[in-house]
C-alpha cells in the first residue's frame, strides 16, 4: 500500500512530525471552535447528534479566512481544531451531564466521509476511554483525536504524527477496534 | 508506543487477517496465558468485524467478499445475477416449491452484525406478514454458508419492473398520473406501518413500477431491510461511495440524517414519500445536495426548508405545493402523520376536493426562517417578512382557477389561515400569551397588513369581517386606539352585512372597551348595552363572552362612578358564569377583580384584598408570572394592600410590578405608566414624597402621550403630583396642579365622585397651608357637599372632613361654625374611635381651644380630659 504521504516527500518513509502546535493557535482555534459549537448546541434540541467534523470544517474555513496567522498547513490547523473540538464537546457533555444529573447524554455520531462507520458513542464515555488509551498509548489517542475529531485524513493524521501512512492506517485500525472494545457495543 | 500495546496491536491486526476459524489457533499460540490480552484481541476482532473493513474500498469496487455465482443455493436454482450494491447481490432464482421465480438478495457477511441479524430473526416474520399488490412479498429469510462465510439472504417476489423515475420518464407520465402513482405507493407504505413495519430506505431504486393490466402497479422493494443491514445504532452507514450515499441521504428525513435512531417512524417514511413525489414532478431534488461534503448535505438535510415546487415549475403552485411543503416539514409534528393522510390529499388533489393540508405549514417555515435570522434582522423586520408573506400566500391562492363559488370558499379557507397565522404572530408580540418577546412594533406589521387586507378581500364581506376584526384585535392588544377603532368598526359594519350575531356582540364588546379606555365613556356604554342586548339573545348562549361583555359594562360604570350600579353588574356576571365558567376563566377573573375594586374604592379593603389575592393566584397558575394577566393582578393586589396600610406586603407587588411592566411592554405602555405611578405611590405611603412625585410625573408623561388631556387617569395622575409636592414642601409646585385638579376632576369623574371630593379636600389643605383660610374653608366644604351616598359612609374620611372643616373656619376666627364642624367630626368617629384617633385628638384639642377662648371652662376640661384619654 504504497501511498504519498500529504506533503511530504516520496521517499521519506518517515516523515517529520508536524509542527508543535501552540498555545496561541489552539487558544484561538478553541474560541472560534467554542463560539460555533455553542451556536449549535444552543439551536439543538437535547441530545441532538453533533457533527464535530463539520464543525471543525466550518472552524477551518473561518480561521484560514483570518488574518495574522500564517497556518503551516490544513492538517495543522485541523490538529488544533481537533484537540480544541474534543475538550469543547466533552465539556459541553459533562456539564450538561452535571445539569440533569445521570439523564441522557449526548451521543455523538463518529463519522465523517473517510471514516467507517461508528456506533453512537456517549461523548464523555469516549472520552474517558481516549485518556485510558492515551496512558497505554498516546499516539494512538492522538491518531483518534485527529481524525474523530478533527476530521483529518489518514494521511493528514500521519504527516501530524510524523509517521508512515501504512503505519497510521495500521493504527488506526487498532485503536478504533480496542475504542470499541472499551465501549462495548453501543445498542448491545 | 508502550510494548505492552505494540504487542496488542501485532496480535491483533495478525489475528484480523486471517479467517475467522484460523483466529482461534492463532490466538492460543499468540497470547499464551495471557488471558486478559486474548479477551481484549477478541473484543478487538468483533469489534473490527461488525463494521465495514478499514481500507474504505472493499465495499465499493473489491468482490472478494462476494461469493461467486453459485448454482445452487438453499434449494434455489440461480439464474442470473441482477445486480450488485453496498450490501449485497440480487440474483433471479427459480424455486422448486412452489414453483416459481424469485428475487434472493444475498447480504454479504460480516455486513449484519450479530444484533443486528438477531432483530433479523425477530422481525422477518412481520416482513413476510406484509402481503398488498404494492409490496414486493418477501417469501423467506434464512442464512446460507459459503466458502466458509455465512450469508444473510432474502427471498422475494421478482418483480421485473423499472425504478419509479425511469419509468414516469419512460412511459412519459402526465403530472396526475405521477399524482396517482405515489398515492399507490403510499397505499402500500400505509399498509405495512399497519402492520408495524416501517421502510426507512425509501427511494427511487426501492420502488418498481410495472404495467399491469394497463395500470402503472408499483411495487415498494427491501420493506424492513434498512433497519436489519443498518449498523445497530448509526443510521448512516457510510460504506458506499459518496455519490451512493448522497443517493441516500436525499431520500432521508431529518431525523434520520440527524442520525438519532429512536425518532424514526411512519412520518420518516412519509418525508420519502414527499421527496419521491417532489422529484416526480419537477425532476429535482427538494434540496440541492449534490456535489456536496456529506456533512453538509446532511445539515442541509436537517436544517434547510426543502425548495418550494411553485418555484420550480409555476403550475405546482397551490395545493400540490402545500401537499409536498406537508409531507417535507422539517418537524415530523407537522407532517402528514401517516402516508394514508398524504394519500388522500394527493387524491383530493387529483379530485379537486379541497386538501386537508393547510399552508400552515409554509407559513411555519417562513417563521422558522424569520426566527433563525432574528439575531440579524431583528425581531421586527422577522416578524414583518412572515407576516407580509402570509398575507401574499393567502392571496396568491385566491387567484388560483377556480369556479366562482370554490374561490369564495378558498379565500375563506385561506383568510383563515391567515387570521391563525396572525394571531399566532401577535401572540408572540402579546405579552399576555409570549413573555419572552420584547421589542415588536406590531402596529407597524399590522399597517402592512392591513393594505393588503384592504385591497384583496374588500369584496368579501365575511373574509373581509375576519380580518378587519383580526387586525383590529391586534391593534386593540397593542393600545393603538385609533386604528383598532376603525379597523373594529370596519369589522363591526361587515358583521352586520354578514348577520354574524355572535361577532356583532363580540365587536361591540370591543369597541366599548377601547372607547372606556380612551376615556369616551359615553359611546363605552352605549356599545356595552349593544354587545349584551346581543348576548342575551344569542342561541345557544356564550356564557364566556357574555360573562366579559358584563365585566365591560360594569367597568364602565365603575369608571362614571356609578359604584352601587358597577357592583350589581359585575355581581350579575358572577351569578351568571357561577357552575357554568371555570374559576379562574378571564372573564370570571375581570368579574372578581371588578368586585374587589368597588370594595377598594368604598375603602372596604378587607373585601377588596380576599378577590385580588385569588386573582393573584390563578394568573400565577394560569399564565405564569411573567404575564401581563399576572402583571395586572399583582398590581391591584399591591394598590388593595398599601391602601389597607400593609406596605411590607405591598412593596414586593409595586416593586415587582415596576419591573415586571418594563420587561414585558415597549416604553410608553398603559400599563408600564400604571406600575410607575403606582410604585410612586407607595413612596408617598412610606412619606418619601419627593421622590414618589418623581415616579408620578414619569407615568403622567407616559400617559399623556396615550390619553387625551381630559381623560380620568391624566387628571388624577396631575392631582397626585400636586398633593405630593404639596406634602414634600413644594407648595408653589402643587397649587395650580391642585386648582387646577377640582374643576378638571370634577369634569372627568362627575360632582358625586370620591375622586372629586379628594381633589376638593387637597386643594382645600394647601390653601389651608397657604394661609388662604377663607378659600380653604369653600373648598373643605364644598368637599363635603359633594361626597356620594357611599363615602357619606366612610366616618374616618367624612370625619376628616370635617375636621379640616372646623380647622379653617376656625382660623378665619368663625369659631361658632367650627365648633359645630368638630362636632360633627366628633359624632361621624364615635363609631371608629381607633382609626379615627388623629383626627379625634386634633377635634378634641380645637374644641378645648375654642371652649378656653371663650371661658367655658368645664367643656374645655371635658374635652381635654377625652384628649389625655386618646394619648394615654
Amino acid at each position: 500500500m504504497a501511498r504519498q504521504a500529504y506533503g511530504v516527500p516520496n521517499d521519506d518513509p518517515t516523515p517529520q512530525a508536524g509542527p508543535p502546535l501552540t498555545d496561541d493557535l489552539l487558544t484561538v482555534v478553541y474560541e472560534e471552535l467554542r463560539r460555533i459549537a455553542t451556536s449549535y448546541m444552543a439551536n439543538e434540541p437535547e441530545n441532538a447528534t453533533l457533527q464535530p467534523t463539520a464543525l471543525v470544517h466550518e472552524a477551518y474555513l473561518k480561521l484560514i479566512g483570518g488574518e495574522g496567522w500564517n497556518w503551516q498547513d490544513e492538517g495543522h490547523v485541523r490538529a488544533a481544531a481537533a484537540i480544541a473540538m474534543r475538550r469543547i464537546l466533552t465539556d459541553e457533555a459533562r456539564r450538561r451531564r452535571a445539569m440533569k444529573r445521570g439523564g441522557g447524554c449526548d451521543r455523538l455520531t463518529l463519522s465523517d466521509s473517510d471514516l467507517r462507520a461508528m456506533p453512537s458513542v456517549n461523548v464523555v464515555d469516549l472520552d474517558d476511554a481516549l485518556n485510558r488509551l492515551e496512558r497505554q498509548s498516546p499516539r494512538h489517542a492522538e491518531l483518534i483525536t485527529l481524525r474523530f475529531f478533527g476530521g483529518l485524513t489518514v494521511e493528514q493524521a500521519a504527516s501530524r504524527l510524523g509517521v508512515s501512512v501504512s503505519t497510521a492506517e495500521a493504527d488506526w485500525r487498532t485503536a478504533r477496534a480496542w475504542l470499541l472494545s472499551e465501549l462495548g457495543d453501543a445498542d448491545a | 508506543m508502550p510494548d505492552d500495546f505494540a504487542r496488542l496491536q501485532r496480535i491483533f491486526l495478525n489475528a484480523a487477517e486471517l479467517p475467522p476459524f484460523d483466529r482461534s489457533a492463532f490466538l492460543d499460540h499468540a497470547c499464551g496465558d495471557d488471558r486478559e490480552l486474548r479477551r481484549r484481541v477478541e473484543l478487538m476482532l468483533d469489534a473490527d468485524g461488525s463494521e465495514a473493513s478499514l481500507s474504505g474500498t472493499d465495499f465499493v469496487t473489491g468482490s472478494s467478499a462476494l461469493p461467486d455465482l453459485p448454482a445452487e443455493f438453499g434449494g434455489f436454482r440461480i439464474l442470473r445475477r441482477l445486480g450488485a450494491g453496498g450490501m449485497g447481490v440480487v440474483y433471479e432464482a427459480e424455486q422448486r416449491l412452489p414453483r416459481r421465480r424469485v428475487a434472493i438478495k444475498v447480504l454479504r457477511p460480516g455486513y449484519v452484525s450479530e444484533a443486528a441479524k438477531t432483530r433479523f430473526r425477530r422481525e422477518i416474520g412481520a416482513l413476510a406478514a406484509l402481503s398488498h399488490p404494492g409490496i414486493a412479498r418477501i417469501h423467506e429469510a434464512g442464512e446460507q454458508e459459503i466458502d466458509g462465510d455465512v450469508h444473510p439472504y432474502f427471498v422475494m417476489e421478482l418483480v421485473e419492473g423499472v425504478d419509479l423515475l425511469t419509468y414516469a420518464e419512460r412511459e412519459r407520465l402526465r403530472s396526475n398520473q405521477r399524482l396517482e402513482l405515489i398515492a399507490r405507493v403510499a397505499d402500500a407504505v400505509h399498509h405495512a406501518h399497519m402492520r408495524g413495519v416501517i421502510h426507512r430506505d425509501l427511494k427511487p431504486g426501492n420502488v418498481l413500477v410495472i404495467k399491469e393490466d394497463g395500470a402503472d402497479a408499483p411495487k415498494v422493494l427491501d420493506f424492513g431491510v434498512a433497519r436489519i443491514t443498518e449498523g445497530d445504532s448509526q443510521a448512516i452507514t457510510l460504506q458506499t461511495t459518496p455519490g451512493q450515499i448522497v443517493g441516500t441521504i436525499a431520500y432521508m428525513s431529518p431525523e434520520q440524517a440527524s442520525g438519532d435512531p429512536t425518532r424514526v417512524d411512519a412520518r420518516t417514511d412519509v418525508w420519502a414519500l414527499g421527496v419521491l413525489l417532489f422529484e416526480l414532478l419537477t425532476g429535482r431534488l427538494p434540496f440541492d445536495i449534490r456535489n456536496r461534503p456529506i456533512h453538509d448535505a446532511i445539515r442541509a438535510v436537517c436544517e434547510s426548508e426543502p425548495i418550494r415546487a411553485g418555484a420550480i415549475d409555476r403550475s405546482l403552485r397551490g395545493d400540490i405545493e402545500t401537499i409536498l411543503a406537508t409531507a417535507l416539514a422539517t418537524d415530523p409534528d407537522r407532517r402528514y402523520q401517516s402516508a394514508h393522510a398524504l394519500a388522500a390529499d394527493v387524491r383530493h388533489q387529483l379530485a379537486g376536493e379541497p386538501i386537508a393540508a393547510r399552508p400552515d405549514s409554509r407559513v411555519y417555515q417562513l417563521g422558522k426562517f424569520a426566527e433563525r435570522n432574528r439575531a440579524i434582522v431583528g425581531g421586527t423586520l422577522a416578524t414583518l417578512i412572515v407576516l407580509i408573506a402570509g398575507v401574499v400566500v393567502a392571496t396568491s391562492f385566491a387567484m388560483s382557477e377556480r369556479a366562482q363559488r370554490e374561490v369564495a370558499e378558498t379565500n375563506l379557507r385561506r383568510a383563515n389561515a391567515v387570521r391563525g397565522f396572525l394571531v399566532d404572530m401577535l401572540q408572540q408580540a402579546n405579552p399576555r400569551v409570549n413573555t419572552d418577546r420584547k421589542s415588536m412594533t406590531v402596529p407597524d406589521l399590522l399597517d402592512i397588513a392591513s393594505v393588503d387586507i384592504d385591497e384583496n378581500f374588500s369584496d368579501d364581506p365575511a373574509v373581509a369581517m375576519e380580518l378587519n376584526l383580526t387586525l383590529g384585535r391586534a391593534y386593540l392588544a397593542a393600545a393603538e386606539f385609533e386604528r383598532a377603532q376603525s379597523r373594529l368598526l370596519a369589522g363591526l359594519s361587515f358583521a352586520e352585512t354578514v348577520g354574524d350575531q355572535s361577532e356583532l356582540a363580540a365587536t361591540h364588546d370591543e369597541l366599548a372597551r377601547l372607547f372606556a379606555a380612551t376615556g369616551e365613556l359615553d359611546d363605552a356604554e352605549s356599545h356595552a348595552r349593544k354587545a349584551n342586548d346581543i348576548f342575551r339573545s344569542l342561541d345557544p348562549p356564550d356564557i364566556g363572552l357574555q360573562a366579559g361583555a358584563y365585566a365591560t359594562l360594569a367597568d364602565i360604570l365603575h369608571s362614571q362612578g356609578d359604584l352601587e350600579a358597577s357592583r350589581r353588574q359585575y355581581q350579575s356576571g358572577l351569578d351568571l358564569a357561577a357552575g357554568v365558567l371555570d374559576d379562574v376563566h378571564p372573564a370570571v377573573r375581570r368579574l372578581r377583580n371588578g368586585v374587589a375594586i368597588v370594595a377598594y374604592t368604598l375603602n372596604n379593603l378587607d373585601d377588596a384584598i380576599a378577590p385580588m389575592t385569588k386573582n393573584v393566584e390563578a394568573a400565577r397558575l394560569v399564565d405564569g408570572e411573567r404575564s401581563a394577566t399576572y402583571l395586572e393582578a399583582i398590581i391591584n393586589l399591591g394598590a388593595v394592600l398599601r391602601a389597607a396600610g400593609r406596605l411590607d406586603e405591598a412593596e414586593p407587588y409595586y416593586e415587582t410590578a415596576y419591573e415586571l411592566s418594563r420587561d414585558i411592554y415597549d416604553p410608553g405602555h398603559p400599563l408600564i405608566a400604571v406600575a410607575t405611578n403606582n410604585y410612586g405611590r407607595l413612596l408617598q405611603a412610606r412619606g418619601r414624597y419627593a421622590e414618589a412625585a418623581g415616579y408620578v410625573r414619569e407615568s403622567l408623561e407616559i400617559r399623556r402621550s396615550l390619553l387625551p388631556p381630559n381623560h380620568p387617569d391624566i387628571v388624577h395622575s396631575e392631582r397626585i403630583l400636586g398633593y405630593l409636592h404639596f406634602e414634600a414642601g413644594n407648595l408653589d409646585a402643587a397649587e395650580p396642579l391642585l386648582r387646577e385638579g377640582v374643576e378638571r376632576t370634577r369634569k372627568a369623574f362627575g360632582e358625586q365622585h370620591i375622586q372629586t371630593v379628594n381633589a376638593a379636600r387637597d386643594y382645600a389643605r394647601l390653601l389651608q397651608a397657604l394661609e388662604r383660610f377663607e378659600e380653604a374653608s369653600e373648598m373643605a366644604a364644598y368637599a363635603i357637599s359633594v361626597a356620594p351616598a357611599p363615602l357619606r359612609e366612610d366616618a374616618v374620611m367624612t370625619g376628616a372632613l370635617h375636621n379640616l372643616l372646623g380647622q379653617t373656619l376656625l382660623a378665619t376666627g368663625r369659631s361658632d361654625e367650627a365648633e359645630a364642624s368638630f362636632i360633627e367630626a366628633i359624632e361621624t368617629l364615635s363609631a371608629e374611635k381607633e382609626r379615627g384617633r388623629p383626627t379625634l385628638v386634633d377635634a378634641h384639642t380645637n374644641l378645648v381651644t375654642i371652649y378656653t377662648e371663650r371661658g367655658d371652662i368645664e367643656r374645655a376640661t371635658l374635652h381635654q380630659r377625652t384628649v389625655d384619654s386618646f394619648e394615654r
